[in-house]
């Protein structure tokens, strides 16, 4: 399935891109600590085209849901841009940034914590429709059940509590509440990582099923990148705050140009004995540095393997250019020489 | 492969709640083999962990191991009496556990309970346990392993806590370690680290190890022999390869089929298994797996069926298994699909494209 | 086709009932059995105490109906009198009959009670909301004032409210609820941190909630189990603290009784007559406990995870 055949033929606008990071940043300030910052992202570029979806991975730590956070407007950036559908949304506010969110939804990663305990789960499905205003009360009743019914529930337990649910059946309730408003765009911020097996291959099936039918654009982020590769047509790479390659699924996977995208994907294991028998694993020295404080030049100098430091590597900060397949761009002085 | 460690045997355990009884362990029997890794695979729920706290006594309350004999080396440990059963944990057997935080004492140095693991086994003299200490660090590749025996726990990454608990593992020279999804909570990089420093051990030391997890990849990556465990039973067993190869009960192939790969390019969907696991204080009749089972016949839903051998060294427990399920039943049950009709519907009513935004 | 992602194969279409929040909590407070009695004995202090103030006549229409004496006729002959037909709990020292001397406390004290915390309420919660859901200097500002308040003596800040205002029934409430809302404020503003902090309200924020329906419906309600626990515990203290004040001289003046007035009173002579203390001291006990059934009732009520 390519990116150019699910684009809905309806687009008016010419712009096949739906969303574009502009060199965003986000800073927490340690209190106490005169200056310095978490810098959770730290200048990212990004680009997420319609009908497509967009799988974003990376250690824990570098910066993945605070990216999600700044892209659907729930923090405010540091610095930058993010222009959804034309719009520069990081300078709204109010009932304008509420307006966004008809078309922006996002999917949260802990279907325990996602949930307010003390609604039921049509009054959960029911606000966002009461937000906008969406038909009479009657049809909201009735949108409520269909989209239990959508999501594969059973349309009579509006008046059932969270707590009343399996982990898998909740995150169904969330993802019918992001779909409640019709958006054009949903992140989803480790939607299926806290799941079991079996439960989390129905709703990836799920979350699959719903693109094509409404020709959905996803923001899909995840720890696991067998289930990224799986559901995205492109793939980005955070390292310590910043985006370091960016690819089609199979591009990214058969040619990385990336040192560290080579050394994340060498390290999953494949569920096939004979595969594992012969997959060598690149070991990275040392940890991720913190993001108070992050290393000169490339950011990944200390842990790569191939980094000529001292040398270009520790002193200049390599930009995101093309290198590798069409539609690849990878942040390397030595993009693709391992 | 050498000779028996562990075996068990039609091992029960059972919790006594409220609700009524849970049969967390119904009827296990498994061994290990001196040196040898072997997998147990399942959903959460399905009595993974409680298996394994079985082995080593450790049943939580209000649970109770009410049949069964676990033999190690020719003994009977549910026969242990409270010395003998010490002397098993850590110095026989070792286990490690998911959360390496909860299972570190957070207001003592890493090198000292490492050095209490020891002592407290009689194994190795103060002395020596102090030396070993850092010899044990070094061996599951902790950096700068010197200076580190005298940092705390929260001073240690999440990678480096696992690390210091296998270290703690192996303090005793165990035959066996048992390890409960000991990866899970780390990073995809750091999991590999882990796996690989297993590997090298196992290797190394010939320590035999039970790992539990609910990763297919995991189990092909480390494991010899693998358990899939449903509902409390041993639903199939065998070897890794074979079993990753022609599996023949419908819940280890949903189960291999349910996640993908990161080495293919996308295959159509992935194989879910609808509903959800039963309730262990009330288990479906007949085979435990029949509500879910997408080869579902009728005698399934009486019977249950007992584990048979189905291949060299595999057994499996069902009645129909995979090798005699029609091609277009696989195929069907592959092509899940989502309801077309609700989402029909759902477009059709769908809301006028710009509406008001409720003021506040 | 089956329906492989586990869609209910049956569906009834008739529309369930909704219910939300607050119908589900009646109905599980109503199988509450303390919490029903508790809230069916505070209808019946609440009854006894508006029949014990109209008509505005000394014993209301208690003492019309022939039930109990009045508050205020003295009858020394008659002090300390025991339990009669014509003062069922019998008298005080100054021949006062005791029963509608309670019943007219009541009025006094239960209005006290529950004012106060309804004060409490709207200054220590409002003042708690705003610091924990907007933060920032906001948060600064209004909890430096609250640790102000919190630093002086709770009475002798009553004391000067009373003074400014002038001594009167109302000036007490307004006194009361003027000092004691720091520990509500305190409560609120920490359960509205933790709560902001959650993925609900996130979740809710990114489905178009403006900031007041947020407070509504997601702040208050997952932050008023605590809150109603310390509003019915405060009840009873605002009722001592009154009596407190009357000792001082600044509380409800005599011959007007509220029942801390008359435990006080009663202490003078407590080896006379025990009764005096005794009586209106299982009015208080009983209405503590009372609220406390209902506080507990209410707060078990509004938990849907609670079993009953
Ligand atoms: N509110 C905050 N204040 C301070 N630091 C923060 C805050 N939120 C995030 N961070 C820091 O920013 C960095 C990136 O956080 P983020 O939650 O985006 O990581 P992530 O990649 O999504 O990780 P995970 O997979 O663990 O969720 C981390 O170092 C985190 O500790
Ligand atoms: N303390 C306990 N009380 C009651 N039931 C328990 C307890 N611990 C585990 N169980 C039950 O035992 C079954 C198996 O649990 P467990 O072995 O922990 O599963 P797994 O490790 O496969 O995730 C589950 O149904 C679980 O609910
Ligand atoms: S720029 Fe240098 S250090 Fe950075 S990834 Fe490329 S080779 Fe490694
Ligand atoms: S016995 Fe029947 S229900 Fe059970 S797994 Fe086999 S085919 Fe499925
Ligand atoms: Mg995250
Ligand atoms: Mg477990």
């Amino acid at each position: 399935m390519q990116a150019a055949e699910k684009a809905p033929a309806t687009a008016v606008k010419a712009d096949p891109v739906l969303l574009r990071v502009k060199n965003a940043y986000k800073h927490f300030p340690i209190s106490g600590f005169g200056g310095l910052a978490v810098r959770a992202v730290d200048g990212v570029d990004l680009e997420i085209r319609r009908g497509e979806t967009l799988g974003l991975v990376g250690e824990s730590g570098c910066g993945k849901s605070t990216l999600a956070r700044l892209i659907t407007a729930l923090l405010p950036v540091t610095a930058g841009k993010v222009v959804f559908d034309g719009q520069d949304i990081t300078t709204l506010k109010g009932r304008r940034l509420r307006r966004i969110r008809r078309k922006m939804q996002m999917i949260f990663q802990d279907p325990f914590a996602s949930l307010d305990p003390r609604m039921t789960v049509g009054d959960i499905l029911q606000e966002p429709l009461d937000n906008f205003s969406i038909g009479s009360v009657r049809d909201r009743r009735r949108r409520v059940q269909e989209l239990l019914r959508l999501v594969g529930l059973n349309p009579n337990f509006t008046n059932r509590y969270p707590h009343e649910f399996s982990g898998g059946q909740r995150q169904r309730i969330g993802i019918a509440r992001a779909l409640a408003v019709n958006p054009s765009f949903i992140v989803c911020d480790e939607a299926v990582s806290a799941l079991d097996v079996s439960i989390q291959a129905q709703i990836i099936n799920l979350l699959q099923d719903l693109q094509n039918e409404f020709q959905l654009t996803y923001l899909f982020i995840a720890h696991d990148l067998a289930v990224v590769r799986h559901l995205s047509d492109r793939i980005a790479v955070m390292y310590l705050g910043k985006v370091v390659e960016t690819a089609g699924r199979n591009d990214i996977y058969e040619r990385p140009q990336h040192p560290y995208t080579k050394a994340l994907l060498s390290s999953i294991p494949v569920p096939d004995p004979a595969v594992e028998r012969e997959r060598a694993p690149i070991a990275l020295k040392g940890e991720i540095p913190s993001p108070v404080n992050p290393p000169s030049g490339c950011r990944f100098h200390p842990r790569c393997p191939i980094a000529r430091a001292p040398g270009v590597c520790s002193e200049q900060e390599p930009p995101l250019e093309p290198h590798g397949a069409r539609d690849q761009v990878a942040a390397c002085h030595f993009a693709g020489q391992f | 492969m050498g000779q028996i460690l562990l075996q068990v045997d039609d091992l029960h355990t059972q919790f006594f709640t409220s609700r009524g009884v849970v049969r967390a362990v119904d009827g296990v029997s498994l061994h290990i083999d001196a040196g040898e890794t072997l997998g147990i695979v399942g959903e959460s729920g399905c009595g993974k962990t409680i298996t394994a706290l079985s082995i080593l006594r450790l049943v939580p309350d209000p649970g109770r191991i009410t049949a069964g004999k676990i033999m190690f080396r020719g003994r009977d440990v549910t026969k242990f009496d409270d010395d003998e059963i010490r002397d098993f944990r850590g110095n026989d057997v070792a286990m490690i556990f998911q959360d390496p935080m909860t299972s570190l004492n957070p207001v003592t140095k890493v090198g000292f309970q490492i050095e209490e693991a020891m002592t407290a086994h009689n194994r190795f003299s103060a002395s020596l346990a102090r030396t070993r200490v850092v010899e044990l660090l070094k061996r599951v590749r902790v950096p700068a392993a010197e200076s580190r025996v005298k940092d705390y726990p929260h001073q240690f990454s999440g990678g480096m806590r696992q690390r210091a608990m296998i270290a703690m593992g192996l303090a005793n020279e165990p035959s066996l370690l048992i390890a409960d999804e000991p990866t899970t909570a780390l990073d995809v990089t750091v999991q590999a680290q882990i796996i690989q420093l297993m590997k090298q051990l196992n290797r190394e030391l010939g320590t035999a190890m039970m790992l539990i997890t609910h990763n297919m990849a995991l189990v092909a990556s480390l494991c010899q022999r693998v358990v899939v465990m449903y509902a409390g039973r041993i639903v199939e067993e065998g070897p890794v390869e074979q079993i990753f190869k022609s599996p023949q009960h419908p819940y280890t192939w949903s189960l291999l089929r349910s996640v993908p790969r990161v080495d293919e390019a996308r295959k159509d969907r992935l194989v879910s298994i609808h509903g959800l696991p039963p309730d262990l204080t009330n288990p479906p009749p007949g085979c435990k797996f029949h509500p879910r089972c997408p080869f579902v016949i009728d005698r399934c839903k009486i019977d249950e069926p007992g584990l048979s051998e189905v291949a060299a060294n595999q057994v499996a427990r069902c009645w129909v298994l995979m090798r005699n399920v029609k091609d277009e039943d696989v195929a069907a049950a592959k092509a899940s699909a989502l309801s077309l009709d609700a989402a029909k519907k759902l477009k059709a009513e769908a809301p006028p494209e710009v509406g008001t935004v409720a003021g506040g | 086709m089956a329906t492989a992602i586990g869609i209910a194969q049956q569906v009834d279409w008739d529309v369930p009932e909704q219910t939300g929040l607050w119908s589900d909590a009646w109905v599980r407070f109503r199988r509450n059995r303390l919490a029903v009695g508790g809230l069916a004995v505070i209808i019946v202090m609440i009854v006894l105490a508006i029949g014990a103030r109209l008509p505005a006549t000394p014993g209301g229409l208690w003492h019309i109906l022939h039930i109990t004496g009045d508050p205020v006729s003295q009858d020394v002959v008659n002090s300390y009198a025991l339990p009669s037909l014509q003062h069922p709990l019998g008298t005080d020292i100054l021949g006062r009959d005791q029963l509608s001397r309670i019943l007219y406390g009541a009025s006094i004290s239960l209005t006290i009670g529950i004012v106060v915390q309804i004060l409490i309420l709207f200054i220590g919660g409002g003042i708690g909301m705003a610091a924990g859901y907007f933060g920032g200097w906001v948060d600064n500002l209004l909890m430096r004032f609250t640790d102000i308040m919190y630093a002086f003596p709770d009475l002798l800040l009553v004391l000067v409210f009373v003074a400014a205002f002038g001594p009167s029934f109302w000036s007490i409430f307004i006194a009361l609820g003027l000092v004691y809302w720091v520990g509500l404020a305190r409560l609120v503003r920490g359960q509205v941190l933790s709560i902001k902090e959650k993925e609900y309200v996130e979740a809710a924020i990114m489905t178009g909630t403006a900031p007041l329906k947020l407070i509504v419906k997601h702040l208050v309600p997952n932050s008023l189990g605590p809150v109603i626990v310390t509003l019915t515990f405060g009840i009873p203290a605002a009722i001592f603290t009154e009596a407190a004040l009357s000792f001082l001289g600044i509380g409800i003046r005599p011959p007007e009784p509220s029942w801390g007035v008359m435990i006080e009173d009663g202490y003078g002579g407590i080896f006379a007559d025990p009764r005096q203390v005794i009586f209106p001291g299982i009015a208080v006990a009983l209405t503590m406990l009372s609220f406390t059934f209902v506080g507990d009732g209410l707060r078990d009520a509004l938990d849907p995870r609670m079993k009953r």
